[in-house]
């Protein structure tokens, strides 16, 4: 092999190298910046983009096996509102969904009071005796 | 004939869906609940639901479609079951990362069995929305919604609007604080025509105006005393409500698995009153003496939440509040106006456990619940205890 085909081979070698390495550091910087940005769009006081509903280690903000739940609350499955998700190379971008908006009303904003009483079905009792 | 017609918008919006669309989603979810006092009233019947719902939605083009349907049982009270049907389609134009303009027009039903059938409805519902990103950290959000409901019982038709405007905050210190303003108008269409028992009780009655007995469109119930008597009585004075409303919330991170909140909720009647006085027997049911336009007063919460290994999830709260119901009148069990009007005391607490995987949430929960009222029917406590799980599964390319 001559010195210039090894000279060839080397810089693609370092080349792909420098690309695995960088590829690396962005998937780690994304990490950081999960774990930086703080956003609690459920109001629970835990940081929204920590959650990891499959346990396997990648928020779900990161995480390509984890599916947005469809039913208007946007983040987890009952308990969230939010619609974050994390840029493949590019940091937090807002991840639009229409679910985030559904569910609009007077007693349905953020705050999940308990003013309403969510324990009890939309049945009825018997008049009064 | 009529409980039909009212579910054919749903119904025609489930059909239209029917047609392949690149991506569907679906949410399968089966409930069990069980309490002492599910009812919620000093008589503290015990009964079982068990329910099950699928929701649906799908693309098309710039469309989302949607449709969900519930069905629950009632184990012990079998004539309380019912039926709900949903369906319609939004629109989501985000024109950068940092707005997005939300409509949505759906319609919704609900059929329940004879025992209910009163509250079969039929409502169409337009939505509007827009939420912007200030900042990364900061959200603003403002909604409105227009809605018209035709019931079964033609007295309780409304149309209502409500407006909602709220900021989001969230700092570094892993707190985040929420302040949310709304406001709401709700009119009834038609609440002298409860026929017969507006003729006797359309006369502007004070209250402790006693009840008025007669027979009505909503036909007869057994009522206070074990008579008979109006399932609903009708006020003259007025047929709009109008309502505002400020509520706040203060979050703090400890660590970062355990968070803290405190929220808290005011509203006032600005005008109008109830034009019902009351609405006999539907306590849970929403109604229009126990709905978001029939209160004013107060109420807060506060809530530990903690993510445990396995991310499991651990909630625990304690939720108080004082409502009143400006224009319906607390009664005596006899059924005789007591000159007052009803006001309850609320103290509620409630803990959770949920575990989410990738695309299945399983949750178990229990409430104890104490209900003060100066109507006795409403002073009651109670236990409930539910669990459940939730499904989302998706067929086709889901984008």
């Amino acid at each position: 092999m001559s010195t210039k085909k090894l000279l060839k081979a080397g810089s693609i070698l370092i080349l792909g190298l420098g690309l695995v390495a960088g590829s690396a550091f962005a998937q780690s910087t994304n990490r950081v910046k999960t774990r930086a940005m703080f956003m609690d769009q459920n109001g629970d006081g835990i940081s929204d983009l920590l959650r990891d509903h499959d346990n396997d280690g990648i928020p779900n903000c990161q995480d390509a096996d984890w599916t947005r739940p469809q039913n208007g609350t946007g983040y987890q499955s009952r308990n969230g509102q939010g619609g974050e998700r994390m840029g493949a190379g590019n940091g937090l971008h807002h991840g639009w969904s229409s679910a985030e908006f559904r569910g609009q009303g007077l007693s349905k904003g953020p705050f999940g009071t308990g003013v309403c009483d969510g324990t009890g079905p939309k049945g009825n009792g018997k008049g009064r005796r | 004939m009529k409980d039909f017609k009212i579910l054919l918008l749903p119904l025609l919006l489930l059909s239209a869906a029917a047609y392949p669309l690149k991506a569907d989603q679906f949410q399968l979810s089966l409930f069990q609940t069980g309490a002492d006092n599910l009812y919620q009233t000093a008589l503290g019947t015990s009964d079982r639901i068990s329910s099950f719902a699928l929701s649906w939605n799908g693309r098309a083009g710039r469309f989302t479609l949607f449709a969900d349907g519930d069905y629950a049982y009632l184990w012990r009270s079998t004539g309380l079951s019912y039926l709900t049907l949903g369906g319609g389609a939004d629109y989501l134009y985000a024109p950068g990362e940092k707005t997005a303009l939300y409509v949505s027009l759906e319609g919704r039903g609900a059929l329940y069995r004879s025992d209910y059938d009163d509250f079969n409805y039929g409502a169409v519902r337009l939505t509007a929305a827009v939420k912007t990103y200030l900042s990364p950290t900061s959200i603003l959000k403002a909604s409105a919604l227009s809605e018209y409901r035709s019931f079964r019982t033609e007295i309780f038709n409304a149309l209502s609007q409500t407006l909602n405007l709220s900021l989001d905050k969230y700092f570094q210190t892993k707190t985040t604080l929420k302040a949310e303003a709304g406001w709401g108008y709700k009119y009834f269409l038609q609440p002298q025509a409860a026929g017969t028992i507006a003729a006797e009780a359309a006369a502007p009655a004070p209250l402790g105006g006693g009840v008025n007995s007669g027979s009505g469109p909503g036909g007869w119930r057994s009522g206070r005393g074990g008579g008979v008597q109006a399932p609903f009585l009708y006020r003259s004075s007025g047929k709009g409500i109008q309502i505002a409303s400020l509520s706040g919330l203060v979050a703090q991170g400890l660590g970062d698995r355990v968070g803290f909140r405190l929220t808290g909720i005011r509203q006032w009647f600005l005008s109008g009153e109830n034009p019902f006085t009351y609405v006999e027997e539907f306590y849970m049911v929403e109604n229009p003496t126990y709905d978001d336009f029939s209160w004013e007063g107060f109420g807060w919460n506060a809530q530990l939440t903690f993510l445990m290994p396995w991310e499991a999830e651990l909630k625990a709260g304690y939720s108080a509040g004082r409502k009143e119901f400006p224009g319906i009148e607390a009664l005596g069990l006899e059924g005789t106006g007591l000159g007052m009007m009803r006001k309850d005391t609320r103290r509620q607490f409630e803990v959770r456990v949920e575990k989410d995987f990738a695309r299945m949430s399983l949750f178990l929960a229990y409430a104890h619940i104490r209900n003060d009222s100066n109507d006795p029917l409403f002073h009651w406590n109670g236990g409930f205890i539910s669990g459940g799980l939730v499904w989302n599964f998706a067929t086709g390319a889901v984008q």
